[in-house]
């Protein structure tokens, strides 16, 4: 039985070392400092922290190399990439999303860990609280300025009364913003229509039928609405329905506006960070969890023509034309 | 290299329960089941909701099995009372079981960091190694039985059972049960072990079990003495091996997946095919596969 074994290991030995015959090596010099990126998913938002994070640290003149990893949405391979960091005593490691923060932090309590795209840091009990963190974790909240931009609707039109949110069932970040959007959606005369999906290929359907009861979309930053902006675009400006994003990136995509975080800015924010830990020796303990300092608006001019709307509105007028 | 070869270890002896329970379905049922991909996070979900009323981690563990035993129940009810196809029917579980874990503990991610698990004194990898190993024990046990036997029987030969007066019905419950309630026991350490519960968990579990229960049949495949958990044992563990190796190589992180099935394809192909290399790293050739036909013949 052991000869089968070890032949099956030579085999898998053989199959990876065949495959990875190309990669590039992560040994690395001893001045630079290593930063280990576990990103849980590919999606514009989470690459954009990532990007953002990057050309932060390389602007301030940090010699830096950073190891970037992706779990693909797979929870044990992102624990694995945070196993990983920690045998490899990375100096650094920048967890994007909520579980792979969580992964980060089960695998290693002395390398110190910064978050970014966690809504509450303090609810995934990545930090003790917000001003003092008291372990190896801290870093940027994505909770974005909602009572502002669900206020957007009311300046857009008065008569807007019900808005549509589509979430995903399966992200705890997403079930916290459906609820504070129904809490300051009372103080704005406004009523949220919830439409939870748990499928990526459930979003048309679901779509068409939240259209229906809304005259206004707000969308949150939930991942799979994000990875399926532009069938929601679609479906509500056919629909000549208005939309407000959360995000920037959700206007790319095709919705009407946002004047919300930018994932790109809170990646260069989160590096300022990573600055104080890695040139400053400061503990991540004494470091406070931030949310986004900077909001961007941004505004889809085919989407404004599209739906007919007064480009003189101030709405418009503050914010910065972007999109194809 | 050598925490990278723990870790995996760690990672898969944790799925080699998996892997045991689909192999109870997969193998010796033949029947293919999905609804592993609801009952892996309901063990966790199940787990989590016990430890944070105040159980201890021990009984919740166990717990995690019995309610996981409850949706192979289900499953096993549709299939064998409605008449619905075993495929439909595990995914019809499935989806049901993904509200049900939402509903448990009323949300979608549970850290458990300050909670106590059973990896509290002993190192993890002991601790999973005797749990594994007592495991394997008690199933290479329990196939031995009257009722092991005839559960065996009932996969390869209904007609066997029927004629010997007994239900085969009686034993594909017992078999999703069994099986059901080990992959939620996996994933109730699996929580323990990375330090959270997530929703996300059970997503394509079911390729993490194949691909194992796959790789440990290229296991010197002639064999007729390495038994069925043996196989799902060092399946599992090459297959965590795979992928820790493929992470720590550096590997594009959008190549990965594409990676692994690669990986599985030439076991497969290994098993499938014979060519001179191949037979070189053979031991001894074989024509077919008796394994599951042994057990007919043993009865």
């Amino acid at each position: 039985m052991t000869k089968g074994i070890l032949k099956s290991v030579l085999l898998i030995l053989l199959a990876v070392s065949l495959l990875s015959g190309c990669s590039a090596s992560t040994s690395s010099k001893d001045d630079k400092f290593i930063v280990g990126i576990n990103q849980l998913a590919e999606h514009p938002a989470l690459d954009d922290a990532r990007l953002g994070f990057e050309e932060a640290l390389k602007e301030a003149g940090i010699e830096v190399e950073f190891v970037y990893q992706n779990a693909q949405g797979d929870i044990p391979t992102s624990l694995s990439i945070s196993q990983k960091f920690a045998r490899d005593k990375v100096d650094l490691i920048y967890a994007i999303a909520t579980q792979a923060a969580q992964s980060s932090k089960q695998a290693t309590s002395d390398i110190p860990i910064l978050f970014s795209a966690v809504t509450d840091p303090v609810l995934a009990e990545l930090v003790e609280s917000i001003e003092k963190p008291g372990g190896n974790v801290t870093g940027t909240s994505d909770a974005t300025p909602m009572k502002a931009q669900l206020e957007t609707f009311k300046k857009l039109d008065p008569n807007i009364e019900n808005i549509g949110i589509l979430f995903n069932t399966s992200e705890v970040n997403s079930e916290i913003q459906v609820n504070q959007a129904k809490e300051f959606a009372k103080d704005l005369g406004l009523v949220i229509v919830e439409m939870g999906v748990s499928n990526i290929n459930d979003i048309p359907q679901a779509m068409d039928s939240l259209i229906k009861d809304i005259d206004g979309f707000y969308a949150i930053t939930d991942n799979m609405v994000a990875s399926a902006v532009a069938i929601v675009a679609d479906k509500l400006n056919n629909a000549g329905i208005v939309s407000v994003g959360a995000e920037g990136s959700f206007v790319e995509g095709g919705l009407l506006v946002s004047d919300g975080i930018s994932y790109f800015e809170l990646g260069r924010q989160t590096a300022q960070m990573a600055k104080l830990i890695l040139v400053d020796g400061k503990s991540p303990s004494e470091i406070p969890s931030e949310s986004a300092k900077e909001t961007t608006a941004v505004f889809n001019p085919d989407t404004l023509s599209k739906l007919g709307l007064d480009e003189n509105n101030q709405v418009f007028k503050d914010a910065k034309a972007i999109g194809n | 290299m050598s925490t990278l070869i723990l870790t995996s270890l760690e990672q898969g002896l944790i799925f080699s329960v998996l892997a045991m329970g689909v192999i109870m379905t997969y193998k010796i049922l033949d029947m293919a089941d999905l609804s592993v991909e609801g009952t892996f996070p309901l063990g966790a979900f199940v787990f989590a909701k016990f430890i944070l009323a105040g159980f201890n981690p021990i009984l919740s563990t166990g717990l995690a099995f019995v309610f996981g035993s409850f949706a192979g129940l289900i499953t096993a009810l549709l299939f064998v009372k409605l008449k619905i196809r075993p495929l439909l029917s595990g995914i019809l579980t499935m989806t049901i079981l993904y509200s049900l874990n939402l509903r448990l503990n009323g949300r979608a991610n549970i850290p458990l960091f300050n909670y106590s698990s059973i990896y509290g004194e002993i190192s993890p990898i002991i601790l999973l190694a005797i749990i594994i190993i007592s495991i394997k024990v008690l199933i290479d046990i329990f196939l031995k039985t009257e009722i092991g036997y005839l559960l065996i029987a009932t996969g390869d030969n209904e007609i066997l059972v029927k004629s010997l007066g007994k239900s085969t019905n009686t034993y594909k419950i017992l078999g999703l049960m069994l099986s059901n309630g080990l992959v939620a026991l996996s994933g109730a350490l699996m929580a323990q072990y990375q330090g959270f519960v997530d929703i996300t968990m059970g997503s394509s579990i079911i390729v993490i079990a194949l691909a194992s229960i796959i790789i440990g049949d290229s296991i010197k495949r002639n064999s007729n003495t390495i038994k069925l958990t043996t196989r799902a044992i060092f399946g599992a563990i090459s297959y965590r091996l795979i992928g820790g190796f493929a992470i720590d190589l550096g590997l594009s992180p959008s190549d990965l997946k594409a990676i692994s099935a690669l990986i599985v394809i030439v076991f497969i192909s290994y098993n499938n095919f014979s060519t001179p290399f191949v037979n070189s790293l053979k031991k001894k050739g074989g024509k077919s596969d008796v394994k599951s036909k042994k057990y007919v013949e043993e009865f």
